[in-house]
C-alpha cells in the first residue's frame, strides 16, 4: 500500500512537473529586467495569452523640477503628462517557440517612437530584445539583465 | 524497492525545487522597492548609447537633390612669366542627386557597426561657349560634370556607460566618369576617423580624436572634436568639428530647426583628353546653412536645407594631394577659379533609424 501511494505521489509529481516545464518555456520571459544602458528596469508579464512589460524603476526617476518624469515625448499631447513609471511600453508578444516572443511592439519614451519588436531569451538571465522597422535588419538589438531582490 | 523508489521520488521533488528556484520572479508587485534589486547573474556591464537626446536622427537611406545657383566661373589657367588665360562663363545651375545608405551590420547594445554606399553628381548648366572653345577645365566640367561614389564604414565601441570609441572609414572614387568602365585608381581616395570619448548623461557626448579628410579638397590629417549637448528638450548642440557643426531648435522629437555649416569636398580625377594634361579638381565647400527636418509618417523623414556655398577650393592640380602640409600651397597648380557665393538648396526624404 506505501510503495502504491508513494508511486502515484511519483506519478503525479512528474505529471506536475512536465507541465511546470512545459508552461516555463513560453513563461520563462515573465520577471524584472535591467535595459542595456542601466537606464531602467521593466516587470515582463502576462495577460491572456499575451506578453506585456511595464517601466518600474527609472534610475533618474525624476525630471529637472524634481516631479516624477513623464512621457513629455508622446507625439500624442493628451499622454505627455502619464507618469513613466508605470508606463507599458512592451506589447502583444506571442510566444514562438524556441524562446522567441515575437509580433510585440516596443515603446521609446525617450523618442516617442513605437518600433516592431522581438525578445530572445538567450539564457535564464539574459534577454535581447530587438526593436526594428518593418524588417528586423533595420533595427538594434538592446540585451537585458534579468534582476532579482537581493538581501 | 521501497527506497529505490523513496530515492526517485526525492529526486523529482528535488527537481522541482530546483526549478522553482530559477523561476522568473515574475511575482514583484509595483509596490515593491526596486532598487533593492540587482543582477540575477553576476553584475552586467552596462553601456552607454550613440545618441543624446532629441538628436537628430540618423539617416538609413537617404534620396536627395540639390542645385546651387545661378553665379559666374572664373577660370584662370596659371602660367609663368604673367601670361595667365582666364575665362568667364556663366553658370545657370550646379545640380544632382544625392544618394545615401548606412545600415546596421551589426546593432547591439555593446557594438555597432554600419555600412553604406554613396553616390552624388554635380551637373554643371553653363552658358555657350565661347567661339574659341573652352578651357581644359571648363570644358570637362561642361560635358562630363563632377560625381563621387563611395564606401563607407562606421564603428561605434561603448566601453561602459560613459566611454565610447568611433571608429569611421570610407573609400571614395571621385572623379568625371560616366560608367564602372571608366574607373580608375587614380579617382580613389581614401577618409578615416578614430574618436574616443566620453558620454556622462543622456544630454552630453564630447570626444576628440584625429581624421584623414578631402572635405577641403585635397588630403588633410587634422585633430577632430565631437560635441553633442543638449541644454533642454528645445535647444541643443550638434558638431564634429571642423566637418560641420550647427545649433538646434527642436520644435517637438518628430520636428526641428538647425542653423551652422558643413564642409564638403573631394580631389576628383579628370583625365586628359587629347593633348589636354591630367587634372584634379580639389574641390572644397564651405555651406553656412539653414535646416529644418521633419518626420512626415513612421520612420519616413523629410529634409531641406537653404544657405550659400563658398568654395574654400576650385582649383586643378597635377596630382592629387601633393603640397598637403600647407593648404596655402599652390605648388602643381594648373588651373585656379573664382566661382562665386551662390545660394543652394538642398531637399532629401530619408529613413530614420530606432
Amino acid at each position: 500500500m506505501t510503495r502504491l501511494l508513494l508511486l502515484l505521489a511519483l506519478v503525479w509529481g512528474s505529471l506536475t512537473f512536465n507541465t511546470a516545464q512545459a508552461q516555463s518555456g513560453a513563461d520563462a520571459v515573465l520577471g524584472v529586467w535591467k535595459n542595456g544602458e542601466g537606464t531602467g528596469m521593466v516587470q515582463i508579464y502576462k495577460k491572456a495569452d499575451k506578453y506585456f512589460g511595464k517601466i518600474v524603476w527609472l534610475k533618474i526617476p525624476n525630471d529637472a523640477n524634481g516631479k516624477p518624469r513623464t512621457d513629455i515625448n508622446n507625439p500624442e499631447e493628451k499622454l505627455r503628462n502619464r507618469p513613466l513609471r508605470g508606463l507599458e511600453n512592451l506589447r502583444d508578444f506571442t510566444y514562438a517557440g524556441d524562446n522567441l516572443w515575437e509580433n510585440g511592439q516596443i515603446y521609446d519614451p525617450k523618442t516617442g517612437n513605437d518600433y516592431s519588436c522581438k525578445m530572445t531569451l538567450t539564457d535564464a538571465n539574459t534577454l535581447e530584445v530587438r526593436g526594428f522597422i518593418g524588417i528586423s535588419l533595420l533595427g538594434r538589438t538592446d540585451v537585458w539583465k534579468r534582476q532579482q531582490k537581493k538581501g | 524497492m521501497m527506497h529505490r523508489t523513496l530515492a526517485l521520488a526525492l529526486c523529482l521533488a528535488a527537481s522541482n525545487t530546483a526549478w522553482a528556484q530559477t523561476k522568473p520572479d515574475s511575482a514583484a508587485t509595483a509596490d515593491d522597492d526596486f532598487s533593492a534589486y540587482g543582477d540575477a547573474d553576476a553584475p552586467a556591464t552596462s553601456y552607454c548609447t550613440q545618441k543624446v537626446l532629441y538628436l537628430t536622427p540618423t539617416r538609413l537611406f537617404s534620396f536627395g537633390y540639390e542645385a546651387q545657383g545661378p553665379f559666374t566661373m572664373k577660370t584662370t589657367r596659371e602660367a609663368a612669366n604673367d601670361a595667365d588665360v582666364s575665362q568667364t562663363t556663366d553658370v545657370s545651375s550646379l545640380r544632382g542627386f544625392r544618394f545615401q545608405t548606412n545600415t546596421p551590420v551589426i546593432s547591439r547594445n555593446n557594438i555597432i557597426l554600419n555600412v553604406g554606399l554613396s553616390y552624388w553628381n554635380s551637373t554643371f548648366d553653363m552658358a555657350a561657349a565661347p567661339a574659341a572653345g573652352d578651357d581644359d577645365l571648363t570644358g570637362r566640367l561642361r560635358s562630363r560634370g563632377l560625381r563621387t561614389g563611395g564606401l563607407q564604414a562606421t564603428l561605434f565601441k561603448p566601453l561602459d556607460n560613459k566611454h565610447f570609441i568611433i571608429a569611421q572609414a570610407q573609400a571614395d572614387v571621385s572623379g568625371n566618369y560616366l560608367g564602372f568602365n571608366e574607373l580608375t585608381g587614380q579617382q580613389l581616395t581614401y577618409s578615416g576617423t578614430a574618436i574616443y570619448g566620453w558620454k556622462p548623461s543622456d544630454n552630453l557626448m564630447y570626444g576628440f580624436g584625429l581624421t584623414r579628410t578631402y572635405r577641403a579638397g585635397q588630403v588633410l590629417h587634422i585633430p577632430v572634436i565631437l560635441f553633442n549637448r543638449t541644454f533642454n528638450p528645445r535647444w541643443g548642440i550638434e558638431a564634429i568639428v571642423p566637418a560641420r557643426a550647427a545649433v538646434r531648435y527642436n520644435f517637438s522629437p518628430s520636428s526641428m530647426l538647425l542653423a551652422g555649416y558643413e564642409i564638403e569636398g573631394n580631389a576628383f580625377f579628370l583625365p586628359g583628353a587629347g593633348a589636354g594634361p591630367d587634372l584634379w579638381l580639389r574641390r572644397g565647400e564651405l555651406k553656412p546653412r539653414i535646416g529644418y527636418e521633419q518626420k512626415l509618417a513612421g520612420f519616413v523623414w523629410l529634409a531641406v536645407q537653404a544657405g550659400v556655398r563658398y568654395n574654400w577650393r576650385f582649383a586643378a592640380f597635377d596630382t592629387q594631394n601633393g603640397g598637403d602640409k600647407d593648404l596655402k600651397d599652390n605648388q602643381g597648380r594648373i588651373f585656379n577659379t573664382d566661382m562665386g557665393l551662390p545660394f543652394y538648396a538642398n531637399v532629401s526624404l530619408n529613413l530614420v533609424s530606432p
